[in-house]
Formats: structure tokens, sequence, C-alpha cells
């Protein structure tokens, strides 16, 4: 498998092979990695949720449609859900386990699987990032990358919950509206698998 | 006008939505809206967009250099143990086995006095001959990929036992312990492979009847060590107590 896209190294997930296991991992384990650190700050806890989403990718790659989405979006959000639990103390589950019932109605959104999201590339993305006005950047920071609720964070910030509302959303909508105005999105027949 | 502002009430929770960050209750009114609301529906599909972008902007890092070897050994663990049609606890035994008792021993508290720490490699070479004046076998090959070997349990501690499969052609031992004393808060078992007299630290876990698999060459150790070490990393050499020492 020297030139393979990712739905290829699915597949030979899905038929057992852990040397592709290895290879997706090669693929995106720095970047699970770094979501996992920022979410957690320590890296013994963030590479046991990494190893937690890639098994969980192994034990779940021939459910995955390859033609539908893109494995990265599907690994970022099992470790990003993952790190989440483990951050705001909701690990009741046992380590390899994830629950895939409460992951469902994310899995299931083929808007957040779409290919489009494929073809992002992080400066694009932190590009964008740095158009959204300080209040909605941070807003979205504290609901994604420590797990806060709209509720706590009107409290940590001192700002009425429906402000932090629509800073939530229209933070989500220009970014959205800034990366596809950069083409940062790829659009049907575009399709290299990464 | 007020089917209007129901809308807005509802689209104002998007955001949040997207993000995860609503309440419950709020969650589920907005889900009962969504199921009537094509504009809704249309806006968090931008919005979800949106939140796929965001792990991109973390700085990438690399995990430790042993992380893909340990990752590729779970993988390997973990088809092994749904593809073993028999757990070792096989009955009958092969002639060559004795089964290994402790596993229905009762568990008793750990030795809590001054405890002599024997040199790593004295400490394999004094079971290996115990276990022998013992008559006990101290390991069996299935099929012929596969070596099983019983883990013994250090000096003093009575009750831990359990096996490591060594899978020839990956390289991977998987350990499965067994009555393992309790661990104290804060702290986790350690896997040693013990190379001459050096004990080379090999993963930690946490469970004392769990599985753990380990990538290494078999010939390339002598002994195998658990100890129980401060978490939830480990020491670079063992400093707590041994609780099993199995020779190789």
């Amino acid at each position: 498998m020297v030139e393979c896209d990712d739905g290829d190294i699915l597949d030979a997930i899905a038929q057992n092979d852990p040397d592709a296991l290895v290879m997706l991992y090669d693929r995106y384990g720095r970047i699970a990695f770094g979501l996992a650190y920022r979410i957690l700050g320590d890296a013994a806890t963030a590479e046991e949720v990494v190893q937690d989403a890639f098994m969980s990718i192994w034990r779940r790659a021939d459910s995955f449609d390859a033609s539908k989405g893109n494995s990265r979006s599907w690994l970022l959000s099992i470790v990003h859900h993952r790190a989440i639990d483990q951050l705001r103390g909701r690990f009741g589950r046992r380590r390899g386990e994830v629950d895939f019932d409460a992951l469902e109605p994310i899995l299931a959104g083929p808007d957040l699987w779409s290919e489009v999201a494929g073809g992002l590339r992080a400066e694009a993305v932190r590009t964008a990032l740095r158009t959204l006005p300080e209040e909605q950047r941070r807003a979205i920071d504290l609901a994604y990358f420590e797990g806060y609720t709209q509720q706590e964070i009107a409290e940590r910030t001192g700002t009425p919950l429906g402000t932090v509302k629509s800073r939530m959303r229209l933070g989500l909508r220009k970014l959205h509206d800034t990366l596809v105005a950069s083409g940062s999105y790829r659009i049907d027949g575009d399709s290299d698998g990464r | 006008m007020a089917a209007e502002r129901e809308h807005t009430y509802y689209r104002e929770l998007l955001g949040a939505y997207a993000l995860d960050a609503l309440p419950d209750d709020e969650r589920l009114v907005l889900e009962a809206h969504l199921a009537t609301c094509g504009a809704c529906v249309a806006e968090l599909a931008d919005l979800r967009l949106a939140v796929t972008a965001l792990p991109l902007s973390v700085e990438e890092r690399e995990p430790s250099p042993s992380f893909r070897d340990r990752l590729r050994a779970a993988a390997v663990a973990d088809l092994a143990a749904s593809s073993q049609p028999k757990p070792i606890e096989p009955k009958p035994l092969p002639d060559n086995v004795v089964p290994f008792p402790a596993s229905s021993a009762p568990s008793v508290p750990r030795r809590q006095g001054a405890r002599v720490w024997l040199p790593w490699a004295a400490a394999a070479v004094f079971l290996l001959f115990g276990l022998t004046m013992f008559g006990w076998n101290l390991s069996l090959r299935q099929a012929n990929n596969e070596q099983v070997i019983a883990l013994q349990p250090a000096p003093g501690v009575i009750g831990a036992g359990g096996e490591l499969i060594y899978l020839k052609d990956k390289q991977v031992m998987i350990l499965k312990p067994r009555g393992l004393p309790a661990l104290a808060p804060g702290q986790v078992y350690e896997v040693w492979l013990i190379q001459g007299i050096t004990p080379v630290p090999s993963g930690v876990f946490s469970s004392a009847d769990g599985q753990v698999a380990v990538a290494a060459n078999l010939g390339q150790y002598q002994a195998l060590a658990i100890t129980i070490e401060d978490g939830p990393l480990g020491n670079a050499t063992p400093k707590g107590e041994k609780v099993v020492v199995t020779p190789l």
C-alpha cells in the first residue's frame, strides 16, 4: 500500500491488518495527539486518548463508509469527544471503549463527514479563526477545547447567556463563511482522500 | 409572528448545539424543532462543518517514540483476543503443563514489612530453581507460532498469576495477569523486561485483571517482571514492590 488513500487504509483495517492501522497513525497521529494534548495538557493522558481513538477505529472500520466522509474528521471527532470526556470527568466507561451511542448523532451527520472537510488545511483554519472577533473565538474555544457548557461559559466570562449563544453561532457562521470564501473546502470532483 | 420568534429562538441555539454546549433540556427541544425546520437544519450543517475545522487549528505534536509500536501491539493483541477460540485455562491441560495454582488461591494482603530486594537476575534464577523443584512447567507452545508462559508471583506475593502469550511472528507479548495485589490511588502496574540485569520499562496498566500488549522480541530478554509504581507514567527504573517475576 504505497499510494493508497484513506478508504484503502480503512478497508485494510476492516480486514484486521495492524499495519494499516499504523499507516493511518502515520498519517494522522500527530494531529490527533496535538488535539488531545491541546485539550488535556498532559502527554500521558493524551496518548491514552489517542490510542483509544485509534482502537475504536480498529474495531469499527467496517462500519465507516469512506465514500461519504473522511477518516481524518472521524478520527479527530472521536479524539475530541474522548478527551473532553476525560477533561470534564465524564469518564465513566472503561478505557478503550468509546460511547458510540453518544457519538451517533454526530457520526450520523453526513454534513460533518462530507468530503469537503477533507480538503481543509491547518493554516487556512488558523487564518480564518484570526478573523473572528476575540469574544467569539473565546466562546468557541471554551466550548470546544475546554468542554464548557454555554451556562458555564456565561458564568466564567461574566457574560449574559444569550450573548454567549450568539457569539458561538456567529463565530461558527463566520468561520464557515471565511473558509468557503477562501476556497478551503474541497468541492465535488477533488477527492484525493486527504 | 409567533412562529418567526420561535424560529429565531431556536436558531440562536444552533452554535451551542454544534459545539455540544447545550444542556440536555434545550438540546432535546431544539432537536424537536430541527425535525420540522429545514432552514435550521441547513444552518446547522454549515456550523458543524465549521466545528470540523477547529481541531485543525492546533499544533501537531509527536507522541512518545514507543507509541507507534504500542498502538500496533494493541491492535495485534485485540486481534489475538478476538480470534482466540479458547482462553488459556484449557481443560485438560497438555501433559507438560502443571496448572498454576495461584489463580484459585485466596488473595492475601501484601507483605507490609521490610522487604529484601534481590537483584533482578537473581530473583529470576531463584524462581526458576524453585519452580523446577516443585515440578512446575513454565511454558507450553500452542500451534507453531504461539508460546504461553505462566506468570509467576514475586517472592512473598500470593495470588498473583496469569499468563503471557507470545506471538512469535508479530513479536508481541500479550500479558493477561490475574490476582495482582490491589493498587492504591495514583499507582499503576509497570511491566519490565529484564535484559541481563537491566530492567527495561515496557509499559504501564492499571487493571489488575486486564490485558496489556508489549511489542518486544522475547528472545532478547531473560525475565519479565511487574511492579507497582507511581502513576500515571510509572518509573524509569523499578522502585516499587515486585508482584510478578517470571523467567523467560
